[in-house]
């Protein structure tokens, strides 16, 4: 592998991490505050599958640059991170918790799909490995999104207002950031503009469905080094204890 | 509110890509036919110095318990993939169930320890990611063993977990089919909640993956 190739698959694989760390984090929030108790063990549990995705993405960075995971995920700044903005923003209320998890499961599953046919058989190895899981994420948050769409007039509204503020996020998750062009030509992930089209095929019809409306395309943030303003708040808390004290084992 | 099992959306598929179907893992051989074993895996180390052979190894590895599911071995759960011995140093290669299990450390702790109270001078345990472990790797006596604690045992799906989310299920106190799914997440990453309409009571679900 050369150093292109080794620089561009470390960060594409760091994004990945990133993404479902900082997910599992706003998902984990619900923990103990979940309008039920079933959609409280739900969560958990799907924010401990991210949470294990996340550790699986690190396991193959560290594979490449010998970067402890805890090092990664709990002693790098915001501006160190490549998360997307949509795993970023607040949890929101319940609609926008569930119609995230659709989208990024959805994503998620358009990019592991194809990832298992990857030249870099590591991540190829990784992805057959978290589908299955993620199979049961897209059931459990399409399941809400549909209820809610076609719920009640407030249900509705809720999504709906999700939906405004959210979809102008989901964009970045299909940009390819710079060093992409290398991965995807040596096999190693997948084009972003045919999963996108996948996405959109499968994204677009079931939102109509819920009487969605998809506003015009708005131009959402491009490159993952250009975070939201909540990251910081997030770092803060999620990474306070580590840092407090580097001998705390748990 | 209840969790419905009302039809999810089309998941998204891999039309269009390279991608190969999916294979379902073998599943793991009968004791005996199959298992990774390193040529000098019965070698004796000299005059009344007890040696560890595979049938040793996997036999005390049958007495390492899930930590979750304590009535079930790990050779039960079909995690360990594969013994190597050299001399009296022993390595095991295993592979998690759900990714995110934090029972996989306590699990590689277990080993270890059982392998040294063994005799092994030197036990190591290496984490592999493929093949993906499956449910269906789960041995009939492993099945056994879940259904009598109260755990149905998961449906063989052959590879395609998405046609066994919701059917085939049978309730582990009366065999009945009449059960609704509550919640396809449960106490644990590998657990679903379901209801026996016979017997009006809950009882969980080992998932298939
Ligand atoms: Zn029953």
């Amino acid at each position: 592998m050369n150093d292109a190739l080794h620089t561009a698959l470390t960060n594409r694989l760091l994004a990945s991490a990133d993404d479902e760390l900082i997910l599992a984090h706003r998902n984990a929030e619900w923990t103990g505050h979940a309008p039920i108790l079933e959609e409280d063990i739900a969560l958990a549990n799907i924010a401990q599958d991210e949470l294990g995705h996340g550790t699986i993405w690190y396991g193959l960075v560290e594979a490449l640059t010998g970067d402890d995971p805890d090092r990664l995920a709990f002693f790098r700044d915001a501006s160190q991170f490549c998360s997307a903005q949509l795993v970023e923003q607040p949890r929101g209320d319940w609609a926008f918790t569930m119609l995230r998890q659709y989208l990024f499961d959805a994503y998620e599953l358009t990019l592991l799909a194809r990832l298992a046919g990857s030249a870099y058989q590591p991540a190829a190895d990784a992805a057959v490995r978290m589908r299955n899981e993620e199979i049961y994420h897209y059931r459990h948050s399409s399941v809400w999104v549909r209820r809610l769409a076609l719920g009640t007039e407030e249900s509705h509204r809720r999504m709906q207002r999700a939906l405004n503020e959210l979809w102008p996020l989901t964009g970045q998750l299909f940009s390819a950031q710079p060093g992409d062009e290398i991965l995807m030509a040596a096999g190693y992930w997948p084009d972003f503009d045919e999963m996108k089209q996948s996405w959109m095929s499968v994204v677009m019809p079931f939102l109509e469905q819920g009487e969605l409306v998809v506003s015009d395309l708005v131009d959402g943030p491009v490159d993952r080094s250009e975070h939201s303003g909540h990251l910081n708040g997030l770092l803060a808390d999620m990474q306070m204890v580590a840092r407090a004290d580097r001998e705390a084992v748990w | 509110m209840k969790i419905s099992p009302s039809p999810p959306a089309p998941l998204p598929q891999g039309e269009g890509s390279q991608i190969p179907p999916y294979q379902s893992p073998p599943l793991p051989l009968p004791a005996g036919e199959g298992r990774t074993v390193s040529p000098v895996s019965t070698r004796s180390w000299g005059e009344g110095d007890a040696h560890l052979t595979d049938d040793i190894v996997w036999a005390a590895l049958a007495e390492v318990m899930d930590p979750e599911i304590p009535v079930l071995s790990l050779v039960d759960l079909g995690v360990i993939r594969a013994v190597y011995l050299a001399g009296d140093q022993v390595t095991v290669t295993m592979t998690p169930t759900f990714s995110g299990c934090p029972a996989l450390v306590e699990m590689q702790r277990l080993i270890k320890e059982r392998l040294q109270a063994l005799g092994a001078s030197e036990a190591t345990v290496n984490v592999v990611l493929a093949p993906p472990w499956s449910s269906d790797w789960i041995n009939a006596e492993g099945r056994r063993k879940l259904k009598a604690f109260g755990l149905a045992p998961p449906p063989v799906h052959g590879g395609d977990v998405q046609i066994m989310l919701f059917d085939t299920v049978t309730c582990p106190r009366c065999d009945s089919d009449d059960v609704t799914v509550r919640n396809t997440f449960g106490s644990t990453l590998c657990r679903a909640i379901y209801y026996c309409n016979r017997c009006q009571d809950a009882f969980e679900q080992f998932k298939p993956l």
